[in-house]
């Protein structure tokens, strides 16, 4: 009875929904539960599955030393990535907010990058301009600075990428001005009042009133570089870059689900990235009791 | 006003509408489903054709007015892409009734594409194969078998040399056709070799002499960006070509590792003392231009004078540099071994094709056709067809004659590899990892070499 006084009610809301709602089941949920089963199995795309039970996560973690090395890779990366890309971000939200000439303009060029920073057309040209006779090495040069080849050196690769990452810091950027707009000019005033110079009043006004922006900005960057494939992909050719320097883990599951036929593999990748992901992220809200302060 | 009922079913009907818009062209198969009896059957297919292959109308067509669609997948760029269309408006004009759609990409993210195509049961009617990929597909019965085809005439290898129809075998079944076939070769660059003052190589030059050549081209060549050879230490086809003038092979019979540590430690230390000598890239560079884009070699770029291919990249090399580019046998160990490696491209059907025959007459067409073979050439190396070889001898120019000389006085050294077994793409990426980390000392050629083996045991097992 119930149930059809729910639908009477919502019925036409789920209609509505409906095309979406087919949408989402059929290319994600069930996607999404298949991979789940083959993560169990062994799997090379043209034959049928064969179960395997755990051995897939087993042997990831004990017989796989480019997985792990994937795994340091990937941490690398989101840590660097992130806390160098955030650090921009706020510091240039900071002097954008002091009200300069062609504010907009200078906003729209930083955001710019990170509207197609993560596209395949810039990390080709990435390549180009780390490579040994490329932009970078020109530019060092007039310093007499001999440059390396740093896209082809294992030393370096993956450093090209994090700069790539950090290039991308307009979206934060962006949410730290909106941020910073919301502190109320009179906290400032008192605390000048005070006596705090700027430096106090940034770490003890500005600081706490964005920590909720900072948390928000760290969650969503942290599992958007989880994820990064395609600066990895076009910048290592597809190999992981010199000797595996640049083997983000969704490259290696690429390369293992699609080059190496083993799809039950490349399934429970993922999965463990999902828990990888879930546990950072728990861990972040863990940790923002502590220091995130929403005003009340 | 419209009544609430009157809007649901509106609404409903829209719905419905977008469901219908949203699933994928089925009117396709409804026009073939009255064409041929052999729609969907995996295994060798029954035809009650005649057997001359060169009708352009099959007798079991009901209409004549039906279109045929067919996928035709293959790996290409740049001019290759104009020959390939070229040949198969041709092609279309012949046969009215069949339209054919190209598939392109390079090389590499071709066999991307194709796995995850066939993996969704949606493979292209018709696509290219290669030697080193065929056992992944052969294996897991996604080719066609084409001895019928063959028997009945439909596709015409008569005048093929039989080594080179037995290449397109996978257990006896020809699952594959060759339509240009190269043999590896050292490929150098006769300008710099001049300009250095080094005799090029001689046709049984050996592994020593490649190394003293290597060095004396970087002596007498001050430039910064120039080192003598190109850096084969991570290659797996070379070395295979390497142990197999030894008597062994990158792989064995039973699908292991068919070579000792020993012979790989000589192999990659003969590198090392290269590169140390500056007579072979350092890896970074060899990195950058690791891509397989023929375009950006070192070779054509000048940046080394000799790089170990497959001849028909001659051609295209050639197409992309000044410098006079030519061709002789891989070195060897001292003895008259060959170990040489057959390549090329070849063609594929797919099982899961609904006009198999329609695919064998385009494949015919390609291997058989004058009109084709003239546009063709020597692209993917030397046509299997006698005739058709005979017939474009006066069209070829320098190079392709260069190709075709080289091919036919080297096809005796030619060897046919064991068939890859299934794990060897993570095999070859190891390999070419080994000499990398000996490249950017990060490993002793010994430890480069021991993990190496640990590793890839563990995966051929």
């Amino acid at each position: 009875m119930a149930f059809k006084r729910f639908f009477k009610k919502n019925g036409i809301g789920y209609l509505f929904l409906s095309p979406w709602l087919i949408g989402l089941v059929t290319f994600t949920i069930i996607p999404i539960i298949f991979s789940m089963y083959l993560s169990f199995t062994d799997y090379d795309l043209f034959s049928n599955p064969t179960w395997v039970g755990l051995d897939n996560y087993i042997n990831m973690f004990t017989l796989d030393a480019r997985f792990i090395n994937s795994l340091k890779v990937t941490f690398i990366y989101v840590f660097f990535g992130v806390f160098f890309e955030l650090c921009f971000a706020l510091l240039l939200a900071i002097i954008l907010n002091k009200g300069l000439f062609g504010l907009r303009l200078y906003r729209a060029i930083y955001y710019v990058p990170s509207l197609f920073g993560a596209s395949v057309a810039i990390a080709l040209l990435w390549r180009q301009v780390f490579g040994g006779n490329g932009f970078i090495n020109e530019i060092l040069a007039w310093f007499g600075i001999e440059g390396h080849n740093w896209i082809s050196n294992p030393d370096y690769a993956l450093w090209t990428l994090i700069i790539l990452k950090t290039w991308q810091f307009g979206a934060p950027m962006i949410i730290f001005l909106a941020g910073l707009k919301q502190i109320p000019g009179d906290l400032y005033e008192a605390a000048m009042v005070d006596g705090a110079n700027k430096w106090k009043q940034f770490l003890k006004v500005t600081i706490p009133l964005l920590t909720p922006i900072i948390f928000f900005n760290m969650i969503m960057q942290m599992i958007n570089s989880f994820q990064a494939f395609t600066s990895a992909y076009i910048v290592s050719n597809g190999s992981g870059g010199p000797l595996d320097s640049t083997l983000f883990y969704t490259l290696y599951l690429y390369q293992q689900g699609f080059q190496n036929f083993k799809m039950g593999y490349a399934s429970s990748m993922a999965w463990v990235l999902l828990v990888i992901i879930a546990f950072f992220t728990a861990l972040a809200f863990l940790s923002a009791k502590k220091w995130v302060h929403y005003e009340q | 006003m419209m009544s609430k009922k009157t809007f649901i079913i509106l609404l409903i009907i829209m719905v419905i509408s977008i469901l219908a818009a949203c699933s994928s062209g089925q009117n396709d198969e409804s026009i073939s489903k009255n064409q041929d009896n052999s729609k969907n059957e995996k295994n060798t297919v029954n035809t009650e054709k005649p057997t001359t292959s060169n009708d352009d109308k099959s007798s079991d067509k009901p209409t004549e007015k039906e279109i045929i669609k067919l996928r035709f997948s293959f790996w290409a760029g740049g001019d290759r892409t104009i020959l390939y269309n070229k040949i198969l408006d041709n092609f279309e004009k012949k046969h009215p009734h069949i339209k054919i759609s190209r598939e392109i990409a390079d090389f590499g993210p071709y066999w991307d594409k194709l796995a995850t195509e066939t993996a969704a049961g949606n493979p292209p009617d018709l696509f290219q194969q290669h030697l080193t990929k065929v056992v992944e597909y052969a294996s897991r019965d996604q080719l066609l078998p084409l001895n019928d085809y063959v028997e009945k005439g439909l596709i015409n290898l008569s005048d093929f040399n039989p080594k080179i129809i037995d290449s397109g075998r996978y257990e006896n079944e020809i699952v594959m056709v060759s339509i240009g076939n190269s043999i590896t070769g050292a490929l150098y660059n006769v300008d710099i070799f001049k300009e250095a003052g080094v005799e090029p190589p001689e046709w049984d030059w050996t592994w020593s002499e490649f190394e003293e050549t290597a060095i004396q081209l970087a002596n007498a060549i001050d430039r910064e960006d120039f080192w003598g050879v190109e850096d084969h230490g991570g290659d797996d086809r070379v070395f295979g070509e390497y142990v197999r003038q030894k008597g062994g092979d990158f792989y064995n019979a039973e699908g292991k590792l068919g070579f000792t540590q020993e012979d790989m430690v000589t192999y990659l230390s003969m590198f090392d003392r290269m590169r140390k000598a500056k007579a072979a890239p350092s890896p970074e560079v060899s990195k950058e231009f690791a891509a397989d884009n023929k375009e950006r070699h070192v070779l054509p770029l000048g940046m080394v004078a000799l790089s170990m291919k497959a001849s028909n990249h001659l051609g295209a090399y050639q197409g992309y540099t000044e410098n006079e580019l030519s061709i002789t046998r891989v070195p060897n160990q001292g003895g008259d071994e060959g170990g040489l490696t057959s390549s090329g491209a070849y063609m594929s059907i797919s099982p899961h094709t609904e006009h198999p025959e329609e695919v064998a007459m385009l494949i015919d067409y390609w291997i058989n056709d004058p009109e084709a073979g003239e546009l063709f050439l020597l692209e993917q190396g030397v046509p299997g067809s006698s005739k058709i070889v005979e017939r474009i001898k006066p069209l070829m120019g320098t190079t392709q004659q260069k190709i075709a000389t080289y091919v036919n006085k080297a096809s005796e050294y030619a060897a046919e590899p064991y068939p890859a077994p299934a794990s060897s793409s993570e095999v070859v990426t190891l390999f070419g990892q080994a000499n990398d980390y000996v490249a950017f000392e990060q490993k002793t050629i010994e430890k480069a070499v021991e993990d190496f083996f640990k590793e890839a045991s563990r995966i051929l097992k």
